[in-house]
């Protein structure tokens, strides 16, 4: 074989029937579906992906296409970093809870880790700095320990504080 | 169809169970496995939540849009994710969220990994002890983090072991006991959790100024001429001598050995190397201009320092020396040396790094006031103890002073000991003083 590869597309179908045609590279960003194109090999038959929304399968491939000509990552590349994320990403992130549940869903069905390293980052950034009571106002969570619980936990925790 | 909110109760009762169970167990044995977690995530995600409105007509700023719990929403396995990309700070905050995100960050398998970031942070817990899923990671991280805080703060509990009734040259530890050498002409053993004096050997007739022990073996030195090597396999009972090495024709002032050999060296100016198991005198190394303070044994070379202000570096097996490393202005009292680094200390008050295969000094540290009697150290630190009554920690590779104990001891300070946990000295002033970082924390698998 020489030079590139013929660009095919791949026809994608959500959970309420909508299709979507990206180019295969961009598609092979998931490995769900890069796996599935190996398997098939040629077909025009559209891909269903019933756990995955219009919005979201929309967003999904917005990500693909800008990270279309990133390199592999490495296969043990576990960067536990939170402030690596650049400004396209972070606006790319930029959307409401229910949006972010829902891609990084996606991203774990569709097997794309840098977008599932990127939303889970994100939702670690929302938890990250807060205090208890923060955090439960960030995501609507009640209190439900009861008050001897609470300076139970409290008091078990304190050794990180403060130092 | 459940309501969004009976979803919701729905789901963080599912640990309520968990919760119970582990709140009331003992600190040091509290685990949560990944699979009684596991078993607890939503077959389907659940409803988000939506904030509540009280009541109609009440409108207030706040963000309306949709809130959700993601620990408690997403699959186990993908919350747990999450968890990885948090600081331990943020962990135990979490813990105090809710009675859910309690149990989620408590994953030990999050804790182990976050424990095994730091470096330098070792452990010994036994594979079986892992496998049976009986550490509980969030507890090892808590007394581990405490003990380097500290380390870094210099707190600790001090202790004086006394018994002694004259200066205190030497010490050794471990995790069960201390042994001193004394001018009283003994040797001392000490119960290192309670303090008690638990033996007491009779042998020398003048003071003892060096010793060293492993589990079968204990070789002392003494200002009587003689090394005596002692039977330590049933140390708690008795401590029997094995036999008593002559040759040296004044005071004996440091020993060392390893399986092959013994290396002492005296106040007549030579080092001799015996056999450590016939006690022969193999042979004797010659050409320091002084008496020799201190010696060192380390893969076949040796490492001295002595009152002439030279350090030499030595073959053992041949005999002859390698090189000398030349700066201290004054004589020189201890060294040590771990197959790379030397580092000394000097009655020119200094500590000196220097490189073993260069001889040149790497680095000088200043801030004793007087003569430097002895030091320790390790790949981080170095601590130090000097006739001027106080014991110094040094970083090893910035040569920046991190601690100083002033009050620890009333005179002269003779030898200095540390470990993870303790560090112990001894002084002219009879005593021993016990500094230990780990009181009341669990170190047991801390190395």
């Amino acid at each position: 074989m020489t030079g590139a590869p013929e660009q095919r597309n791949v026809k994608l179908t959500s959970s309420e029937g909508t299709e979507f045609k990206v180019e295969r590279d961009v598609a092979e960003k998931s490995v769900l579906l890069k796996n599935m194109l190996e398997d098939v090999g040629e077909s025009d038959m559209a891909i269903p992906l019933p756990n995955v929304t219009g919005p979201i399968l929309q967003k999904v491939i917005e990500y693909c296409i800008h990270h279309r000509d990133d390199p592999v990552p490495a296969h043990d590349d576990d960067t536990k970093k939170t402030d690596d994320i650049d400004d396209w990403d972070a606006e790319f992130c930029k959307v409401d809870q229910g949006t972010l549940y829902e891609l990084i869903l996606a991203s774990n069905y569709l097997d794309i880790k840098p977008l599932l390293d990127l939303t889970c980052k994100t939702v670690a950034n929302m938890i990250k700095g807060k205090s208890p009571e923060e955090i439960r106002k960030t995501f609507n969570i009640a209190n439900d320990f009861t008050p001897e619980e609470e300076e139970q936990v409290r008091r078990e925790n304190e050794w990180c504080e403060g130092r | 169809m459940k309501s969004p909110k009976s979803a919701l109760l729905g789901s963080k009762s599912r640990f309520l169970k968990i919760f119970t169970k582990v709140i009331n167990e003992d600190p040091r044995n509290r685990t949560i496995s990944r699979r009684q977690l596991s078993a607890l995530s939503p077959t389907k995600p659940h409803f988000p939540n939506v904030p509540e409105v009280e009541d109609e007509g009440f409108f207030t700023v706040e963000d309306l849009t949709p809130k959700i719990d993601f620990l408690i929403s997403l699959p186990y396995e993908i919350a747990a994710y999450i968890l990885v990309f948090v600081d331990f700070k943020t962990l135990c905050r979490m813990s105090r969220v809710s009675r859910a995100w309690y149990c989620i960050s408590r994953d030990n398998e999050i804790w182990r990994g976050m424990y095994a970031l730091n470096e330098g942070w070792k452990h010994n817990v036994p594979r079986e002890v892992t496998l049976a899923g009986e550490v509980d990671w969030k507890h090892m991280y808590k007394n581990r983090y405490t003990l380097a805080i500290r380390w870094k703060k210099g707190e600790c509990e001090k202790r004086y072991l006394k018994g002694h009734s004259d200066s205190v040259y030497c010490i050794q530890f471990d995790e069960h006991k201390i042994v001193t050498g004394s001018r009283d002409k003994t040797i001392k053993f000490w119960d290192i959790n309670t303090g008690n004096c638990f033996q007491t050997l009779h042998g020398h007739d003048l003071s003892v100024l060096c010793l060293q022990y492993n589990n079968y073996i204990m070789v002392s030195g003494s200002s009587d001429m003689t090394i005596i090597v002692w039977d330590m396999s049933n140390y708690k009972q008795n401590v029997p001598q094995l036999m008593r090495l002559e040759g040296h024709c004044a005071g004996v002032l440091d020993i060392c050995f390893d399986s092959y050999h013994i290396v002492s060296c005296s106040k007549d100016s030579t080092i001799k190397v015996w056999d450590v198991q016939t006690g022969e005198n193999l042979r004797t190394l010659s050409g320091h201009r002084g008496p020799v303070n201190a010696v060192q044994l380390k893969d076949n070379r040796i490492i001295s320092a002595s009152g002439d202000a030279l350090i030499k570096l030595w073959d053992l097996e041949k005999g002859t020396c390698i090189r000398d490393f030349v700066g201290h202005t004054r004589g020189l009292a201890c060294v040590q040396f771990d197959g790379k680094y030397v580092v000394s200390g000097s009655n020119d008050r200094t500590i000196k790094i220097w490189d073993v295969e260069t001889a040149q000094c790497v680095r000088t540290l200043d801030g004793h006031t007087d003569l430097v009697r002895t030091l320790h150290f390790d790949n981080d630190k170095i601590v130090s103890g000097s006739y001027d009554q106080t014991v110094k920690v040094w970083d090893l590779k910035s040569g920046k002073q991190l601690l100083d104990f002033h009050e620890g001891h009333t005179s002269w300070v003779f030898d200095v000991q540390f470990s993870l946990t303790k560090i112990v000295s001894s002084s002219q002033d009879q005593k021993i003083l016990v500094m230990d970082f780990a009181d009341d924390l669990d170190t047991r698998y801390v190395i």
